[in-house]
């Protein structure tokens, strides 16, 4: 075991890509660190994502990367089924194997020695003093800690899929089997900001659902899984173009994606669009037979998002809570595995720093993750950043990416850039 | 903003109630007026369960005709009833901490009132009640009943008493609250725990129940609980035992007595409460059952499970 042993405890509340990416970030540094997740899987909406490195989310991966921050773009990496393929509006992405990526980042949280706690719940905090002290599980458990990281996500639960889209879609979250998140820094006495769609309704829908591939006709699943992209023309008096306006994922909500269906193979046919009805879809040539493999109603509805954000400093530490930390969706309107990992990392990171009574780190705007996560807390202070969408992989941020001129490719550039600013291996280091 | 506390009725054929279009559930933040999700979780979406009906409650308790088979006189004023009754709500009324209202068909519903089930089998339904006052004083052999139900939390808690297993309960019952205990004995019986039985006779001076009851898996004690002695005995009984459960079936003052001994030595003990003499409606609208929590906030104990800790 080459990770010390700090005596303080380091406890994360949800086990999604963030939790993860700052359970790993914390460990390194010697905390100990116990993650609570509710569902009987880690990496949460991880397990049916899987887009990696496409537009500015390269440049941020090798960031995380060269900060020190590569345990999981090593995994990502590892199980992508496709590299470096282009689909319209993106370039160089990568594909991870959603069907057996999660086992994998299991086994590493384990063999680093951070305790993995599955199906539990965390439903409310013990407080002292605008201080945490414990968070209480649905079994009555108490688990204390000295810090406290909420990356509890901002998804669900049912009664805000129903009333704020269509209802459960039973996506991978599974609330009615395993209960419902629990907004923790709520329960610390802050309140949570949430995200708005385009028409100003609170909320947005998951960007993207999965049919089986066994599903697809033949030719389709073969030429998916040679290219790792097929485009399918939607017949045109199905073409509703308004419905882009409300999906999370505002990278993908353009024109092509109105016009198309796009399938990207992902160890499921991920499908672009937040959900689409299903006999709609089976009048298209080769999707004659096409089922839903997340979520399970995709042709009803999908997950509703962006409904819990909490306010935070630039240090990911949440404001009006001494000791509680961000990470993931909860800490800004951020789409994306990357996005979670950068805002998990610098989490955990902060975390150690905190009960080691050291300055928190902010992480300069000269680098594409300090200034997202810098313009990502600027952006939900006015109406019209809650109804935006925030990541490196399109739309308006990376836009600002672009023209900042923070999106690069070049190793060797991404790596001066992180040594010119003394933060090379940062993340191994208190 | 009331807290939100777990409902005895989620998730049952009763589910969503009135309370839901009134914007008063028990459980459910968006229905009881807040903009997003935060409830206790019962295991169902009851908010989802109300759309899915078109945002229809389902019906009130029905009532149903009972007949007076049996009325054993036990003690002076205490009764024994064996009451035939539909077999459907008797097998819905097969669960610890049931209740009923019954009263004579000719008087109306002023008259109604709660009866816990003291025991049951295919076809009747056994309570003990004392003839007190005007809602209990018309009971006759061969009369014909009126009666309401199922209702469920007789008992409060906030955990299902009925999913206990393998521990050791303490039930403590003193007078008519003998008639709430039969029941939960022998299923807490079945499911592998070891029971201690502290009884005392109360006002009603009968210790009726011991004729009930039997088995290696029971230990009695006969106690004065209200005196300074009993209460010491009690005391000692909960500090040297592994006591794992305590249920207090009396008045509410046995409830005080318990709840102050639970929370100045063993806090940990879950600790659960007979409260069906207060209920009026049983469906959390007319508010008799209303009790104030000790920080001031008002709960309906008809439907919520709350753990009894926080009321005395």
């Amino acid at each position: 075991m080459k990770w010390g042993v700090l005596m303080n405890t380091v406890v994360i509340i949800g086990g999604g890509w963030a939790g993860v990416a700052a359970s790993i970030a914390a460990r390194k540094l010697g905390a100990n660190v116990t993650l609570i997740e509710r569902t009987d899987m880690l990496i949460g909406l991880g397990n049916v994502g899987g887009i990696m490195r496409n537009n500015g989310r390269f440049t941020a991966a090798e960031e995380n990367i060269f900060l020190g921050a590569k345990e999981l773009f090593e995994i990502t990496d590892r199980f992508s089924i496709h590299k470096n393929i282009d689909f319209p509006g993106h370039k160089h992405a990568y594909l991870y194997d959603v069907t057996k990526i999660e086992p994998e980042v299991r086994r590493l949280l384990i063999s680093m020695g951070i305790e993995v706690n599955l199906k539990r719940r965390a439903i409310d905090v013990i407080m002292e003093d605008k201080e945490i002290k414990g968070i209480i599980l649905s079994d009555g458990e108490i688990i204390y800690g000295d810090v406290f990281i909420d990356t509890t996500g901002s998804t669900g639960p049912m009664g805000n899929c129903l009333k704020y889209g269509n209802g459960c879609a039973m996506c991978i979250l599974r609330c009615p089997s395993f209960g419902p998140r629990v907004s923790i820094s709520q329960k610390a006495g802050v309140n949570d900001i949430m995200g708005m769609k385009k028409d100003g309704s609170y909320g947005a829908f998951s960007g993207s659902c999965k049919l089986s591939k066994d599903s697809l006709s033949p030719k389709i699943k073969n030429d998916l899984e040679k290219d790792g992209v097929v485009i399918l023309s939607i017949p045109k008096e199905d073409i509703q173009m308004d419905k882009l306006s409300k999906k999370v994922c505002q990278q993908y909500a353009l024109k092509e994606y109105g016009e198309n269906i796009i399938l990207l193979d992902t160890g499921h046919a991920k499908m672009m669009t937040s959900f689409y009805p299903l006999e709609k879809l089976r009048k298209i040539e080769g999707l004659e037979n096409a089922r839903y493999e997340d979520p399970y109603s995709g042709g009803l509805g999908n997950s509703v998002r962006y409904l819990s954000v909490t306010p935070r400093e630039n240090t990911m530490k949440v404001k009006g809570v001494k000791n509680l930390f961000c990470g993931g969706e909860k800490s800004g309107l951020f789409v994306g595995h990357t996005e979670a990992i950068t805002t998990g990392s610098l989490a955990g990171y902060n975390s150690v720093r905190y009960i080691s009574g050291k300055e928190l780190l902010e992480l300069p705007t000269k680098l594409a993750i300090g200034d997202l996560i810098c313009y990502g807390n600027d952006m939900i202070q006015t109406e019209e950043g809650l109804k935006d969408r925030y990541t490196f992989a399109g739309s308006t941020y990376f836009k600002r990416m672009v023209e900042k001129g923070l999106y690069t490719t070049d190793l060797h550039q991404i790596k001066n850039r992180v040594e010119d600013l003394g933060l090379l291996n940062i993340y191994d280091n208190l | 903003m009331a807290k939100l506390y777990n409902c005895i009725d989620a998730g049952s054929s009763y589910c969503p109630c009135n309370l839901a279009s009134t914007m008063d559930c028990i459980s459910c933040s968006q229905l009881s007026g807040k903009e997003f999700c935060d409830c206790n979780w019962n295991g169902i979406c009851i908010m989802y369960e109300y759309f899915m009906q078109n945002k229809e409650t389902c019906d009130l308790r029905k009532t149903f005709t009972g007949v007076i088979i049996e009325r054993v006189l036990l003690e002076e004023n205490l009764f024994l009833m064996k009451i035939q009754l539909d077999k459907e709500l008797l097998k819905e009324l097969n669960k610890i901490g049931s209740y009923i209202f019954i009263k004579g068909p000719e008087f109306n519903h002023y008259y109604e009132t709660p009866m816990s089930i003291f025991d049951l089998d295919e076809n009747y339904a056994y309570i003990v009640y004392q003839e007190l006052g005007p809602k209990t004083k018309n009971f006759q052999l061969g009369d014909k009943l009126t009666v309401r139900g199922p209702y469920w939390n007789g008992i409060v808690g906030d955990y299902k008493l009925s999913n206990i297993e393998n521990s050791n309960v303490l039930i403590i019952a003193r007078g008519i609250g003998q008639s709430s205990i039969l029941l939960p004995i022998k299923k807490l019986i079945n499911k592998g725990n070891k029971i201690t039985l502290i009884l005392d006779k109360g006002k009603i001076n009968s210790l009726y129940i011991l004729n009930y009851i039997s088995g290696e898996n029971i230990f009695i004690e006969n106690i004065n609980l209200l005196s300074n002695e009993g209460r010491k005995k009690l005391e000692k009984i909960i500090k040297d035992n592994d006591i794992d459960v305590i249920i207090s079936a009396g008045a509410e003052i046995l409830h005080r007595e318990v709840a102050s001994i639970v929370k100045e030595n063993r806090k940990d003990i879950r600790l659960f409460v007979t409260n069906n003499n207060i209920f009026c409606c049983g469906e959390g609208i007319c508010g008799s059952c209303i009790r104030k929590t000790i920080d001031g906030e008002r709960i309906k104990t008809c439907k919520t499970m709350i753990d009894p800790k926080n009321i005395y």
